[in-house]
């Protein structure tokens, strides 16, 4: 701090400074939060207006080579009807609990440990509950297509996303770290999916199919790396 | 003190494997990690058969050659006979399976520790009974305290003269009637 | 002041799905956001008390439906356990049932109402959409054709057999089938042409000797049906086993009788044989209580143990020894009667075989007797309110299948009359609820091609099963911890009633109980008149008709009805003559033989060819449990799959345990490994009746092992029109390289 006006004009320079570069920062870090948020929005049913949430990715995308380009309306509709659906022949759900076992398999309560306590591909495990504890504590209502997906990608970078907003740094990188690392069994099980179809009879569905689950690996990777990226950012 | 053991009766195992399913949920095993395995076994040629189903289990050795091996002790017996694993000092050295004459042991995907059948010892005591006892559907299993005398598995096994499954390579405590 | 505004405002163009408004405040401070921590929030508040709710309900591991109690803790399901005063587990649960609990959150349900595209592919539909289209299209079929061109077949389930009948009927159409012509058909329609009742059961605490045809209580599991054998045998009963293989059951049996499939007639045949020629037969029983027996003692003469064995290879010899052995142990012994094993379904004699075991009892005098062959009432609902609950007018038409099957049990029906229906135009709308027909009821290819044909195919199922993906419209149900059904009632020395009551909420919002569809239905198709009420007031009026209710049977969880009063002694033969039938007029009538006598099998394999059975295994049901993980996974860890092979056989063949084999018909050919054994008659191949699952949905099941019905041509049982499961010879040959 300077005692001469001169000083004064120079510190409050330098504080404006520091601001607009933590300021810039903070933009930096809610438009990254934003683009994942948006990514995450591309593995839901959007119907006819895909493409719309195409153009948001892209419109908050640091760098426009990395975002998803937008796929035909065949192979997003093969996406949303076969792969991003429960149950569907080549389902991906990018649903947390179907990637890891669905309770801690050992956990006792009332004396008795769960019935299914280690299986894995069932809903509603323990990220879900977490999840769920979350949303009611944020007074958040979880829309009635997800109920049995809380921990689904789409609502969990959105949660991120809002943290983020919010300034609440330590929970984003808390969710970030602790609910997004099973990316890569996603990726494998889209990959084994393609590996299968390969094998099937050649037709015009086969093909769209094909196309649908590379763009759903293309999905993956994409936001694999907005979740690094985005962890970097908030460190 | 009680002194832990088991009965099985192969002449009422039906070979249904819900013992195994029972035991996988309550010890939050994964589909295929399995404490109890099946040994299907034919005496005789046709017509001359005679086929049983042999399950087979940590046998809670009295001299267990696993505790025995192990480097870090994180094998221990309690005080009542039960055979059990500290996950905190397991390495993973995988010593015990190898010494462990009846293939119980196996290795746990997600800690890497090598668990077997721990009589669903929870909260201080084994189940009342082990899962695998409470939903055999034939009642092909018991378990009990083999130091009281009026305990079902000692007037069971009495009457049964029931053998553990390989002589005395190991003081095991579980029996068979076969 | 703009860029502050741009940090408050940092994506005003993104389309939110969290819906509420998380204040900046709270999202600001947020403390549960590490696993961690809230992992010891969890342990802290389960320790004082996570919110618990123990319910009741009904396994739907298999047909059992055994009692059992579910736990859930903070609405999760927790455990569940076998309930112990139900008859049926009693306080255990088999594998499948524990296997079954995985259902309600498992990866492979449908969860919304599917559409068939063009392509053969499925996509996402609204119930609203969904039902006024199929409301439509039954419209459009009642109108061209008339309400008997629709038909409904279901696997009865508490609320489905109820519900599938009053909406079938309620369209006016007649069409209501089970599955039963690819289960037990043959066998509860033989019994009931003989003593009036469909099924029987054997007396296990008092026996002193049983034999079973085919059925094995280790494979084909029901808990309590294990628990009395093993008491039985423990108390020293003579237990026969009469299979071609020496099935699970083989712990409790003091004989293993390998027999040639589809001769077990014989092997009956031969063993009266010897009670009439020998006068070891019951002449009190005969001469009082029956009908029909001088032809049948005529008849019978020709059915000397010689020429039994040269029909079932059984020696003479042992046929006398049993014979002999039953007559000594009788009362107190009986043939058993078997649900599917060896003649459920199997043959074209399986009608008759049921008849001739219903004959052996006559002559032991079993019938009713204390450790004999015992007929039991079943209890059900008392009458409710007909204004609430309407009647629904009796279809005048008579059941598609009925005219050409008349021997087939009226409640069930053969199901093949709707594939033949559907192949002919006779038939245009299919439901199925709670039925893999496609996969286990016949040739699956003659399935397709004939749902290929209808206008419309409806599948009402939690997962997307090979019947599914022969449909045109798919609607999801939730699984059974999710609903509330109607009462189950159940017969025996004692009544009981049970219901299944939900345990957890609905999982997904877009399932839909099977009350709630029918319902849906109805009211698309323009009948909605006949399902004005819940489930729960239906449920309640019943349970009240019968005194008690749906707040008693849930707090107990199965609630004991009036004792019928059984008691030990002959029975009221509820036929015609009200007499035991050894002589059937309904039989005569249907263009066969009247009295109870041989009727060979109709595929005899030729030299180098094999018989092909079929069978259960303890912890699978049909083809509906496979892609469950934790059962899956112990099929695969004891190959499970694998074809039997008599160890003669294999060293024939050259062949050993382990090798892949090509097994094919003349309808199909399939690889699989093989498990040689002594266990099995030599010419004869076992295969479970579980696998080689096509539907690309279920993916652990998918081209897992061999479908057994692939392999099996499509014929009708004369006279009931089963499935003939078993009619089918095959061959084998070693798979090089």
């Amino acid at each position: 701090m300077q005692e001469t006006r001169g000083g004064a004009a120079r510190a409050t320079a330098q504080t404006s400074e520091r601001e607009v570069v933590r300021d810039a920062a903070r933009v930096n870090v809610c438009a990254k939060a934003a683009y994942l948020s948006t990514i995450g929005a591309l593995f839901s049913r959007w119907g006819d207006d895909y493409e719309a949430a195409y153009e948001a990715a892209r419109a908050t995308a640091a760098d426009l080579a990395i975002a998803p380009a937008t796929p035909v309306g065949a192979v997003r509709c093969r996406l949303e009807n076969e792969v991003l659906t429960l149950g569907a022949p080549a389902a991906a759900v990018p649903v947390e609990s179907l990637y890891k076992p669905w309770a801690d398999g050992r956990e006792r309560r009332r004396g008795v440990s769960a019935e299914f306590g280690a299986a894995r591909h069932l809903l509603l495990g323990d990220s879900a509950q977490h999840m769920r504890a979350l949303y009611r504590a944020l007074e958040l209502e979880v829309p009635m297509e997800f109920c049995a997906m809380p921990d689904h990608v789409t609502l969990m970078t959105e949660v991120v996303a809002l943290c983020v907003d919010a300034g609440n740094h330590e929970a984003a990188l808390a969710l970030l770290s602790e609910h997004f690392d099973w990316l890569d069994a996603y990726e494998q099980t889209l990959l084994a999916h393609a590996a299968a179809l390969s094998s099937a009879p050649p037709s015009a569905r086969t093909d769209e199919l094909a196309r649908a689950l590379a763009h759903g690996r293309e999905l993956a990777v994409a936001l694999a790396a907005a979740v690094r990226d985005l962890s970097v950012s908030l460190r | 003190m009680a002194r832990y053991g088991m009965l099985i009766n192969t002449k009422k195992c039906v070979g249904c494997y819900a013992c195994r399913v029972a035991c996988q949920m309550v010890n939050g095993l994964e589909s295929d990690e399995a404490f109890i395995k099946f040994d299907e076994m034919e005496q005789g040629a046709y017509p001359n058969v005679y086929a049983e189903v042999v399950p087979v289990q940590c046998m809670h050795c009295e001299d267990a050659p696993c505790e025995a091996v192990c480097p870090t002790h994180a094998t221990y017996t309690t005080d009542s006979g039960v055979v059990l694993v500290d996950e905190e000092r397991c390495i993973g050295c995988k010593y015990c399976m190898a010494a462990c004459p009846y293939g119980a042991r196996i290795q746990i995907k997600k800690t890497g520790v090598i668990e077997k059948c721990r009589f669903c010892w929870y909260e201080g005591e084994p189940g009342n009974p082990p899962r695998c006892v409470g939903t055999c559907i034939s009642g092909a299993r018991l378990f009990g305290d083999l130091d009281d005398p009026q305990s079902e598995i000692c007037q069971e096994i009495a009457r049964t003269n029931a053998q553990p499954l390989a002589g005395d390579l190991t003081t095991a405590k579980i029996y068979y009637v076969r | 002041m703009q860029e502050k505004e741009a940090l408050m405002h940092c994506n005003p163009t993104r389309r939110t799905f969290l819906k509420g408004t998380a204040a900046t405040a709270a999202l600001a401070a947020v403390g549960t956001c590490s696993v961690a921590a809230w992992r010891a929030e969890q342990a802290e508040a389960a320790a004082t008390g996570a919110a618990k709710i123990q319910g009741a309900s009904l396994c739907n591991g298999c047909s059992s439906k055994c009692g059992l109690i579910a736990t859930a803790l903070d609405g999760r399901l927790w455990t569940v356990e076998g309930m112990k005063e139900h008859p049926y587990s009693k306080g255990t649960l088999c594998g499948r049932g524990h296997g079954a609990a995985q259902w309600a959150y498992s990866d492979g349900r449908l969860t919304q109402p599917m559409k068939r595209a063009a392509d053969g592919s499925f996509v996402p539909i609204s119930w609203d959409d969904a039902l006024s289209e199929i409301g439509a299209k039954v419209q459009e079929i009642i109108a061209e054709a008339g309400p008997e061109a629709l038909a409904i077949i279901q696997d009865p389930r508490p609320s489905g057999k109820y519900y599938s009948k009053r909406f079938m009927n309620a369209l006016g159409s007649p069409n209501v089938y089970t599955h039963a012509a690819a289960c037990n058909l043959s066998k509860e329609s033989g019994i009931q042409e003989a003593t009036g009742a469909q099924n029987f059961s054997v007396d296990f605490p008092n026996t002193k000797m049983v034999v079973f045809i085919g059925r094995s209580y280790g494979d084909g599991i029901r808990p309590s049906s294990v628990k009395s054998l093993a008491g039985a045998a423990e108390g020293g009963a003579r237990v026969v086993i009469v299979d071609p293989r020496l099935n699970n059951t083989g712990v409790f049996a003091t004989d293993w009788v390998p027999i040639r499939p589809g001769a077990d007639i014989a092997f009956l045949l031969g063993i009266a044989n010897v009670l009439v020629t020998r006068d070891l037969y019951d002449h009190a029983f005969v001469e009082q209580s029956a009908v029909g027996f001088p032809e049948f003692a005529a008849q019978v003469t020709e059915y000397t143990p010689e020429w039994a064995e040269g029909i079932c290879d059984v020696p003479a010899d042992t046929i006398v020894e049993i014979a002999e052995s039953l007559a000594a142990a009788a009362p107190a012994c009986a043939i058993e009667p078997s649900w599917r094993a060896a003649f459920g379904c199997a043959y074209q004699n399986s009608f008759e075989t049921a008849r001739a075991v219903c004959a052996v009892n006559a002559l032991l005098g079993c019938w009713g007797q204390k450790g004999g062959a015992l007929i039991t009432s079943s209890p059900k609902a008392g009458d409710v309110d007909p204004v609430k609950f309407p009647e629904v007018p009796k279809p005048a038409a008579k059941r598609l299948g009925d005219a050409e099957y008349p021997l087939a049990l009226s409640g069930t029906g053969t199901n093949l009359a709707v594939l033949n229906g559907c192949a002919d135009g006779a038939i245009q709308g299919v439901f199925f609820y709670n039925s893999n027909a496609v996969q286990g009821y016949a040739q699956p290819a003659k399935w397709r091609e004939a749902l290929s044909q209808a206008k419309l195919v409806v599948t009402i199922d939690v997962q997307m099963s090979e019947t599914a993906l022969a449909s045109d419209y798919v609607l999801p149900e939730c699984t059974v911890l999710e609903r509330l059904e109607l009462p189950e009632f159940i017969g025996g020395k004692k009544h009981y009633v049970a219901l299944r009551t939900p345990v957890i909420e609905r999982i997904h919002p877009e399932t839909r109980p099977c009350d709630e569809i029918f319902a849906g239905l109805a009211e698309a198709c323009g009948v909605g008149e006949y399902f004005d009420f819940t489930v729960e007031e239906l449920a309640e009026a019943q349970l009240a008709s019968v005194g008690t209710s749906i707040e008693e049977v849930r707090e107990a969880g199965i609630v004991e009805l009036a004792d019928p009063g059984f008691a030990f002694g002959t029975p009221t033969f509820k036929t015609p003559t009200e007499k035991f039938q050894f002589a059937s007029a309904k039989v005569a009538e249907a263009g066969l033989n009247p009295v109870i006598g041989y009727v060979p099998r109709l595929v005899e394999p030729a030299e180098g060819e094999f018989s092909l059975i079929g069978g259960k295994q303890g912890i699978h049901s049909h083809t509906m449990t496979l892609n469950l993980e934790a059962l899956n996974a112990i099929s695969r860890e004891y190959q499970l799959e694998r074809l039997w092979m008599a160890a003669s056989d294999a060293a024939d063949l050259g062949i050993v345990d382990g090798d892949t084999v090509e097994l094919s018909s003349s309808e199909c050919s399939g690889q699989v490994a093989v498990k040689v054994t002594e266990r099995l008659k030599p010419g004869v191949l076992f295969l479970p009746t579980h696998y080689g699952g096509t539907s690309p949905y279920l993916t652990r099941a998918q081209g897992f092992g061999l479908n057994m019905m692939d392999f099996v041509p499509l014929h009708l049982e004369p006279g009931v029109g089963s499935t003939m499961s078993q009619e089918v010879a095959v061959k084998v040959r070693k798979v090089e390289g």
